[in-house]
C-alpha cells in the first residue's frame, strides 16, 4: 500500500516538475509568474486530444505536433502580452498574465466546451506488477519520459553554447545583453520550453486521468508553482526535486490524511515555504541591499 | 459650484432612474444592483492594490466569508439582517487581517499566489465543511432584511439598500484614502524601504488596508446572501477575485470614481453585449492585456488624483 | 559634553568581510560631526547602522541612554535619529508638501476612526496646524514656495533640499545627512553650508556629514572622525586632523591635494 502511494506520488511528482520547469526558467530570467503557464498546459493537452481525436494520429505525433504548437504559443504570449511591458511596475505584467489565461480559459471553453472528455486512446490502461505495486503502461511513460525530458534539459542548459547563454541571462538581462547575447531570444527560447514541456505533461495527465477540461490548468499550475517555489524558483534542478517532493508529500497526504482536502496541503506548503524559506530548498538566498 | 451641481443631478437621478427602470424590466434593476455590489467589492479591493499597492488575488474569499457568515447568523441564530450585515463585515474584516499578519512580508507576485491560495482555501472549507455550509447545495432560504415589520422584499427597495451600502463605503474609504493614513499608504505602494526608514510603519498599515478591504467585502456579501436569499461556493471562485481585480485595474487603481466605473464597465458590458455574451470571458481577458499595454493606469487613472489633499495648503502657503 | 549617540566597539560584517571593525564613536550635543574617509571606507555602512537598516555585529549602540541595536529603522525615527540619502530618495510622484506631511508624526498617526468620524471643520483645523508646521519645515530649507510640484521633477539641489526638510519635520534630534553636496555647484553649496549651520546651532540640531568636499567638511565641523577599511584612523578638530600623519597616509594618491 505505501510503496503503491510512493510510486503514484512520484508519478504526480515527475508531472508537477515538467510543469515546474516552465515557471522557474520564466522567472528565472524576468522575475515574474507567468500566470497563464498552468492554462498553457491545458491548451497542450486539448491539442494532444485534438489531434489525435481529429486525424487519427498516433500518440507520438501528437506530442511532437502540441508541443511545436505550444511553444508558438507561449513565445506569442511573450511578444504580445509581456514583452511591450518590460519596462512598466512589476504589477503590470502580472495583471496582464492574468488576462492571457483569462483569455486562454474562456478560448478553450468556447472551442471545447466546459465538460470534460475523455482521452481516446487505449494505450495505457495496461497494467504491470512489481512485486506488491502495481504499474500502469501511463505511468511507466511518465515516468521515463519525464525523466528523459529532463536530463536533456539539464544538459542542453549546462552543456550547450545557447544553454550557457539562457543561464547567462537568467543571471543578470543587462550584463548578458552587454556580453552580446540576444536576450529577447533567450527570453522566447525560455517560453518555448517551458510551453512545450507544459504540454507534454499536459498529454499524459489527460490520459493519466482519462480527462482534458478548460480550467484543469488551474490547479496544476499552482501545484506546479509550489513545485518551482519549494524547490527555489528560477534554479532547475530546484523545479524537478520540487516536483517529486511535492507529489509525494500530497498523494501520502491524501491516502492517509484526506483527499478532501489534497489541494489545502500544497496550499500550506506553498505558503509555509514563502514565509519561512521563500528562497526554497536549492536556491540561493538574495541580499536586500538598500 | 458646478461640482455641487453635478452631484445633485446625479444624486437625484440615482433616485429616481431605478424606478423608471422597474417599469421597464425588472431585470435592469438587477443589473444596477449587481453594479452596486461589485462597486462595493472594487473599492474595497482598491484600498489594498491601489492604496496599499499590496497585489492580492483573493477577495472573493472575503466577499464569500461575509455571504456564509450572515447566511449562518441570520438562519441558525435568527439575527436581523441589520445586525448580521455589520457583523458578517467585522468577520470578514477579522480575516482579512489574519490572513494579512503572516503574508505582509511577501511581495508582488509572491503575494498575489498565496492570496490566491487563501481564496481557494476558504472555497474548498465551503465546498467541504457540510455540516456546516452544506457543501456544494449551498444554504437556502436566508431570509430578506425587514424593518419595522416592513420586508425589503422588491427589487426596488434592494436597490435602495444597495445604494446606500455603496454611498457609505464610499464615504468612508474617501475620508480614510485622503487622510494621514492614506498618505501613509500611497508611501509605502511608492516605496516600502524609504516609508520604514523615514518612521512610516508598513506593516501596520499593510495589515489596516487587508482588514478594511476585508471588511467592506464582507459587508458586500451579507448583502448578496440576504438579496438572492441563497449563497453557494460556485460564486466566490478565484475568476471572480480576477473579475474584481479587473475593474480596479479597469477604472485606475487608486481612484475610487474609477473603481466604480470598472464595476459599472464590467457589470454592464457583457449584458450590453448579449449577443457576443458568450466571449465574455475572453474579451475579458483580452480587455485586461490591451489595458496593460495601453493605458495602465486605467480609464479614471491617477492622474485625476487630488494634490495635497490633505489640509487647506491655500492657506498654509499664504504666508 | 553631553553624549547624544554612543557606538561601543562596533563591527559589522558582511558575510566573512569586516565593513567595520570594533568602530567607537561618539555624538556629542550641539555638535556638526563629520565622517570622512576613502570610497568604501565604511560610511555609509555606518549611517545604515545608526538608522537600523544593518544590525552590528557585534559592540553597542547606545542612544540618550538606551541601546538600540535591534530597533527597527521607524522606532529609531521616533526616538530622534533621522537621515537623508547618498542618492536622494523621495517619494517622486507625490508633491513636496506631501512628502514632507507624510513623516510628520501627528498626520503619520492621524487613527482611521478620527480621519472617518471627525467633523470636517475639526479635521481641517487639526491638519491646518500640521500643515502650517511643515511648511515651516521646508521654509527653513526655502522651498516653501514649491508645495505642489511633484518632488521627482524638482532639480537635484532642490530634492536634496526636501530631504533635509522631510527630516526635519519627523522632529529629529539627530540629523544625519549623507553626502549632502553632491552634484551642487560651488554657489549652492555655499548656500546648503548657511543653512546646515543655522540648523545646528539656530534649532539645535546635532549633525552627522558624510561628505567628499573636504573645503565643506573643514569650514562645517566641529569635529571629523575618519575611517579606513573599516576602522577608524582618528579622530579630532579639523585643524588636528589636517595635520594627522595617517589621515594623510590613507588620503595619498588621487586625493592628497584636496586636503
Amino acid at each position: 500500500m505505501f510503496l503503491q502511494q510512493l510510486t503514484n506520488g512520484l508519478t504526480v511528482g515527475m508531472i508537477y516538475a515538467l510543469i515546474a520547469l516552465g515557471y522557474t526558467m520564466v522567472y528565472g530570467i524576468l522575475k515574474i509568474v507567468n500566470f497563464a503557464h498552468g492554462d498553457i498546459f491545458m491548451i497542450g493537452s486539448f491539442l494532444g486530444l485534438f489531434f489525435m481525436q481529429e486525424f487519427h494520429l498516433p500518440l507520438y505525433l501528437a506530442f511532437l505536433l502540441s508541443a511545436a504548437v505550444t511553444a508558438v504559443l507561449g513565445v506569442l504570449i511573450e511578444r504580445l502580452a509581456y514583452r511591450p511591458l518590460r519596462m512598466a511596475d512589476r504589477i503590470v505584467p502580472l495583471i496582464s498574465a492574468l488576462g492571457v489565461s483569462t483569455l486562454l480559459v474562456s478560448l478553450a471553453q468556447k472551442l471545447w466546451g466546459t465538460e470534460m472528455h475523455p482521452f481516446p486512446t487505449a494505450f495505457g490502461s495496461r497494467t504491470y506488477t512489481l512485486g506488491s505495486i502495481t504499474f500502469s503502461e501511463i505511468q511507466i511513460l511518465i515516468l521515463v519520459l519525464s525523466f528523459i525530458l529532463m536530463l536533456a534539459l539539464q544538459l542542453f542548459v549546462t552543456r550547450t553554447k545557447t544553454g550557457t547563454a539562457m543561464r547567462a541571462t537568467s543571471m543578470s538581462l543587462t550584463n548578458a545583453a552587454l556580453m552580446g547575447i540576444n536576450t529577447n531570444r533567450m527570453i522566447s527560447l525560455a517560453f518555448a520550453i517551458g510551453s512545450a514541456l507544459a504540454s507534454c505533461a499536459g498529454i499524459m495527465v489527460g490520459i493519466y486521468y482519462n480527462a482534458v477540461y478548460p480550467t484543469m490548468g488551474y490547479m496544476a499550475g499552482i501545484n506546479a508553482f509550489t513545485a518551482a517555489v519549494l524547490g527555489g524558483i528560477g534554479n532547475i534542478p530546484g523545479a524537478m526535486l520540487g516536483g517529486v517532493l511535492l507529489g509525494l508529500v500530497e498523494t501520502l497526504g491524501g491516502a492517509y490524511i484526506s483527499t478532501q482536502y489534497k489541494s489545502v496541503i500544497s496550499f500550506s506548503i506553498l505558503i509555509l515555504v514563502l514565509l519561512i524559506r521563500p528562497s526554497g530548498i536549492l536556491g540561493s538566498k538574495d541580499i536586500n541591499k538598500v | 459650484m458646478r461640482k455641487k451641481t453635478a452631484m445633485i443631478a446625479v444624486a437625484a437621478l440615482s433616485i429616481v432612474v431605478p424606478v423608471a427602470l422597474q417599469q421597464v424590466n425588472d431585470y435592469l434593476l438587477h443589473v444596477v444592483i449587481m453594479i452596486g455590489i461589485f462597486s462595493v467589492l472594487s473599492l474595497s479591493l482598491n484600498v489594498i492594490i491601489g492604496y496599499a499597492g499590496q497585489f492580492a488575488l483573493g477577495h472573493a474569499a472575503f466577499y464569500g466569508i461575509g455571504a456564509y457568515a450572515a447566511a449562518l447568523l441570520m438562519l441558525h441564530f435568527d439575527l436581523s439582517f441589520w445586525i448580521a450585515l455589520p457583523a458578517s463585515a467585522v468577520i470578514a474584516g477579522l480575516a482579512g487581517f489574519l490572513l494579512g499578519s503572516p503574508v505582509i512580508r511577501l511581495k508582488g507576485d509572491y503575494l498575489g499566489i498565496v492570496t490566491l491560495g487563501f481564496g481557494e482555501i476558504v472555497r474548498l472549507i465551503f465546498v467541504g465543511w457540510v455540516d456546516v455550509t452544506r457543501g456544494p447545495m449551498g444554504l437556502p432560504g436566508i431570509p430578506a432584511p425587514s424593518l419595522f415589520g416592513f420586508t425589503f422584499s422588491g427589487k426596488l427597495e434592494f436597490y435602495y439598500l444597495i445604494l446606500l451600502l455603496v454611498l457609505v463605503t464610499y464615504f468612508v474609504i474617501n475620508r480614510l484614502v485622503h487622510s494621514g493614513v492614506g498618505l501613509s499608504l500611497l508611501a509605502i505602494r511608492e516605496d516600502e524601504t524609504l516609508a520604514q526608514s523615514i518612521g512610516i510603519r508598513p506593516n501596520k498599515y499593510k495589515l489596516l488596508a487587508f482588514t478594511v478591504g476585508g471588511f467592506f467585502a464582507g459587508a458586500a456579501g451579507a448583502f448578496w446572501a440576504s438579496y438572492i436569499s441563497y449563497v453557494s461556493p460556485d460564486a466566490f471562485r478565484y475568476l471572480d477575485s480576477v473579475n474584481i481585480l479587473a475593474m480596479v485595474i479597469l477604472g485606475g487603481a487608486a481612484s475610487l470614481p474609477g473603481s466604480i466605473l470598472g464595476a459599472v464597465i464590467l457589470v454592464a458590458a457583457p449584458e450590453i453585449l448579449r449577443y457576443v455574451s458568450d466571449y465574455r470571458m475572453i474579451l475579458l481577458g483580452l480587455a485586461i492585456v490591451l489595458m496593460m499595454i495601453f493605458k495602465p493606469s486605467g480609464f479614471w487613472g491617477e492622474k485625476h488624483r487630488r494634490r495635497n489633499f490633505y489640509g487647506n495648503v491655500r492657506k498654509g502657503e499664504s504666508k | 559634553m553631553d553624549k547624544v549617540l554612543e557606538l561601543k566597539k562596533v563591527s559589522v560584517n558582511f558575510g566573512g568581510l569586516a565593513a567595520l571593525r570594533e568602530v567607537d564613536l561618539d555624538v556629542r550635543r550641539g555638535e556638526i560631526l563629520s565622517i570622512i574617509g576613502p570610497n568604501g571606507a565604511g560610511k555609509t555602512t555606518l549611517f545604515n547602522l545608526l538608522t537600523g537598516i544593518y544590525r552590528p555585529t557585534s559592540g553597542t549602540i547606545t542612544y540618550k541612554n538606551t541601546v538600540i541595536n535591534k530597533l527597527k529603522p521607524y522606532r529609531r525615527v521616533e526616538l530622534g535619529l533621522a537621515r537623508t540619502f547618498q542618492n536622494t530618495r523621495l517619494l517622486k510622484n507625490m508633491t513636496v508638501l506631501e512628502n514632507v506631511l507624510v513623516v510628520h508624526a501627528e498626520c503619520n498617526k492621524e487613527g482611521i476612526f478620527a480621519a472617518v468620524f471627525n467633523s470636517r471643520a475639526h479635521l481641517r483645523r487639526k491638519r491646518e496646524a500640521i500643515v502650517q508646521e511643515c511648511v515651516e519645515k521646508l521654509a527653513m530649507v526655502g522651498l516653501e514656495h514649491k508645495l505642489d510640484v511633484l518632488a521627482g521633477s524638482l532639480p537635484y539641489g532642490e530634492q536634496r533640499l526636501l530631504e533635509i526638510a522631510r527630516a526635519l519635520a519627523t522632529g529629529c534630534e539627530v540629523l544625519l545627512l549623507d553626502e549632502p553636496a553632491a552634484g551642487m555647484n560651488a554657489v549652492e553649496k555655499a548656500e546648503l553650508v548657511k543653512k546646515i549651520k543655522r540648523l545646528s546651532k539656530q534649532f539645535s540640531i546635532d549633525m552627522i556629514l558624510i561628505e567628499h568636499d573636504m573645503g565643506m567638511v573643514m569650514e562645517i565641523s566641529d569635529r571629523i572622525v575618519v575611517l579606513n577599511y573599516g576602522m577608524k584612523i582618528a579622530e579630532g578638530s579639523p585643524r588636528q586632523i589636517q595635520n594627522d600623519p595617517n589621515v594623510i597616509n590613507a588620503y595619498l594618491g588621487g586625493e592628497a591635494e584636496e586636503l
